[in-house]
């Protein structure tokens, strides 16, 4: 006990008179608890450090010794807390990093103040602010800010396969073109394309389109070229080596030559009328030399004719390249005499015609100068887009399909079979002789009746309503009695005459923050699983559940952000460590704003819902909503039927919008 | 739990050492041959395979039917006291 307080003491004097690197480099050598108040002293060394001079220094110390367990509620025998110092004396950046880590800004002292009116009776303005917005997420009285205060910027757009993603970036001068346009054009535009030729399939029409100009809004870091394919993995290959595109500058320069030419077919009838179809011979030519420049030098030889008012065609002249490169880049690919789609996906290989599946990214700039925050945005899109390849000149082309649902006598080898496993939500143990048989039929049984044993892996037990719903899909077969209920919940918000909580602004909505290590882009495979399936992944991924604001739809992640651009992965906040934990996984936090443009009131009403029927204990938050209006008169069941159905109805939400992964910008994806 | 057997409470007073596979619970002369045939001749073996099936009692009873057909009575026996065993003594 004496020899910790020495050590502390010691530590406490570096704090004090040394600098940041004999602080690391003592936490780094010695074990001590810091978490003690020491005596005389009166204070934890936490506290030092978030009140000392320099603000740098101070800045830097309270980061390490969060990083080594460092508790931002650790009171002295005031019952103060770093949180309280940092108010105090107006550290914002250190309180960021305290309630990041799981301070609580709300506890009082001994004399009954919290951080909040130290804030207030010191004039820390700035403090007060940011407590304001920290509080106000968790519990809101304040009034709505209406002026949108971020931006969001297409970043890129991302095609992927099985085997190789290509990236394609906005070109600078056209931004201000495409941001005006916003997302969803691209995203309708996408979406009617990808229709057209899944409709249109093998049936080429005589019709084409060409594209002539090479110096259209995409382009990558280089200026030069247009496109950045990684190969995502090895595939096995019979005959020619595979094409070995990385964003990696110096693997090309020992490349060997490589050329493959291509003639597409295909009509995009669904593209607007100012752009004229011609009958065309589109010859692209992928080259990849020993120049040292990024990738090939991709030359198009086309001659085309656009025809448009100016406006309109430059974006789609934009996604046209996209869906060009997009078959150059397979064309290279096609050489490969082997080729595997995915089943999963919901597209199978057709006998007839080679197609390649090709999921749809794109990735958004969210910015938030005020707070300082940056995320990306990663949009998936629903349907992959099915990208024809040319057929009849490869005779000895064989496609495999990988089907996620093998049939049982299929022999797995032990990897697959430990995979497929995981996929149904159950971790084995060692797959040996011994033990294969074994979970061969435990997979087996798993896939005759995958619903109870996920439902079981997961070790959640949920309200009997959504247990129910989970067992069986009857209750969809009545919704009246759900659809009364939400109508009457609705029409109670609708009563103008009423003044509710937070004002009758419609700016709110409730988010479901879901984790995309559950869902597995969920939206994708949804028409291709039963509903059952897809409802109880839903279920399982949901750990969040909030009420939002449309000038700040992100606000809910800057909590997370400050531990994390310090490097810092541990909170003591359930939600914030959820966060952190997927964000280091390389993934982005999925979320589901639904219920768009409601008043606070009937948002917090139906997040209150929501939670009720999945039950505190599953969910990251912290306590129970509340009811407002006639909600509040609702029968604990009927409240649990009305959050059933929101659920159900925000699946469906999903499933339509697609999946949307934030991440901060510094976390790379894939 | 006064509906363990005698053999039960024997197997999990003591730590395992060199028992042979027949003096688990639920595994009586006939189940301890079929194991022996199998290769599985002391307890400890038994008990590699319990652990090695992450203690999973839906999993064990069915390498216990496959292995030795032993009935579900047998098998549970068999692996509530290796279960108590560790509990004990891992």
């Amino acid at each position: 006990m004496d020899t910790t307080f020495k050590e502390l003491f010691k530590l406490y004097d570096i704090i004090q008179n040394d600098d940041t690197r004999s602080v690391e480099r003592f936490l780094n050598t010695q074990k001590v608890n810091i978490n003690l108040v020491l005596p005389c002293k009166g204070i934890g060394v936490l506290h030092l450090a978030v009140g000392i001079d320099p603000l740098e220094k101070s800045r830097n110390c309270t980061e390490l010794l969060l990083k080594h367990g460092g508790d931002p509620n650790l009171s002295n025998d005031d019952g103060i807390t770093p949180v309280h110092i940092a108010a105090i004396w107006g550290r914002v950046d250190n309180l960021k990093l305290l309630i990041g880590c799981g301070g609580d800004p709300s506890r009082r002292d001994l004399d009954g103040i919290s951080a909040f009116d130290y804030a207030v009776r010191e004039q820390q303005w700035d403090v007060y602010d940011y407590l304001h917005n920290v509080i106000d997420e968790s519990d809101s009285t304040d009034a709505i800010e209406t002026e949108c205060a971020y931006n969001l910027n297409i970043a890129r757009v991302l095609v992927t396969t099985d085997q190789m993603v290509a990236e394609y970036e906005p070109l600078q001068d056209n931004q201000a073109h495409i941001i005006s346009r916003k997302s969803d054009t691209i995203r309708d535009w996408l979406d009617r394309n990808s229709l057209v030729i899944n409709k249109l399939y093998p049936t080429i029409h005589g019709d084409t389109y060409l594209i002539e100009d090479e110096s259209v809004p995409w382009t990558d870091e280089t200026n030069t070229t247009f496109m950045t394919c990684c190969s995502k993995r090895e595939v096995e290959i019979t005959g020619v080596h595979p094409l070995e595109l990385t964003s990696d500058k110096s693997k090309f320069s020992n490349e060997s030559k490589q050329r493959a030419s291509v003639y597409e077919n295909f009509s995009l009838p669904g593209s607007p009328s100012c752009i004229t179809h011609r009958n065309y011979n589109n010859k692209t030519s992928l080259r990849k030399g020993n120049s040292k420049e990024l990738i090939a030098t991709n030359q198009l030889t086309l001659d085309s004719h656009i025809t448009d008012d100016d406006s309109q065609s430059d974006l789609d002249k934009a996604m046209m390249m996209v869906q060009n490169r997009t078959n150059e880049w397979l064309c290279g690919d096609r050489n490969r005499n082997t080729r595997r789609s995915s089943a999963s996906s919901g597209v199978s290989s057709t006998p007839s015609g080679n197609i390649v599946l090709a999921n749809v990214h794109e990735e958004y700039k969210y910015e938030d100068p005020d707070e300082d925050v940056v995320l990306i945005e990663r949009r998936l899109q629903v349907s992959s887009i099915v990208l024809p390849v040319d057929e009849g000149s490869d005779a000895d082309q064989t496609v495999h399909s990988i089907a996620s649902s093998l049939p049982f006598s299929v022999s797995y080898d032990n990897e697959a079979l430990r995979s497929e496993l995981i996929r149904l939500g159950v971790t084995p143990g060692p797959i040996q002789n011994t033990t294969r048989t074994l979970y061969l039929k435990k997979l087996h049984a798993l896939k005759a009746n995958p619903i109870i044993a996920e439902h079981q892996e997961t070790g959640k037990t949920y309200s009997v309503e959504l247990t129910k719903s989970l067992r069986n899909d009857n209750w969809l077969q009545n919704l009246s009695p759900y659809i009364n209920i939400q109508t009457k919940v609705q029409s109670d918000f609708e009563n103008p005459k009423k003044i509710w909580r937070e004002g009758n602004a419609k700016t709110s909505f409730t988010y479901l923050l879901l984790d995309p290590r559950i869902t597995g882009n969920l939206p994708a495979r949804a028409n291709s699983q039963t509903h059952q399936v897809s409802w109880t992944t839903f279920i399982n991924s949901i750990f969040y559940i909030g009420k939002g604001k449309r000038s700040r739809p992100y606000a809910h992640l800057y909590q997370a952000l400050t531990p994390w651009k310090h490097n810092i992965r541990k909170s003591s906040k359930q939600k914030v460590q959820h966060i952190l934990d997927i964000w280091s996984d390389g993934l982005g936090v999925i979320c589901l704003h639904v219920f768009q443009n409601i008043i606070p009131a009937e948002a917090y009403t139906y997040e209150a819902a929501m939670i009720d029927v999945i039950g505190l204990n599953n969910l990251k938050n912290e306590k129970i909503g509340n009811y407002y209006g006639v909600a509040e008169q609702l029968t604990r069941k009927e409240r649990r039927m009305l959050g059933l159905y929101l659920l159900y109805k925000a699946l469906n939400i999903y499933i339509n919008e697609g999946e949307r992964q934030l991440r901060p910008d510094n976390v790379k994806g894939d | 739990m006064s509906s363990t057997s005698q053999k039960h409470r024997n197997f999990v007073a003591e730590p395992m050492g060199e028992k042979p596979v027949t003096d688990l619970a639920g595994v009586g002369e006939v189940l301890g041959k079929r194991l022996e045939t199998a290769g599985f001749d002391k307890a400890y073996v038994v008990l590699g395979q319990f652990l090695v099936l992450k203690k999973d009692k839906e999993l064990f009873q069915e390498w216990m039917k496959e292995t030795c057909s032993a009935n579900s009575k047998q098998s549970a026996d068999c692996y509530q006291c290796l279960k108590d065993w560790c509990d004990e003594f891992l």
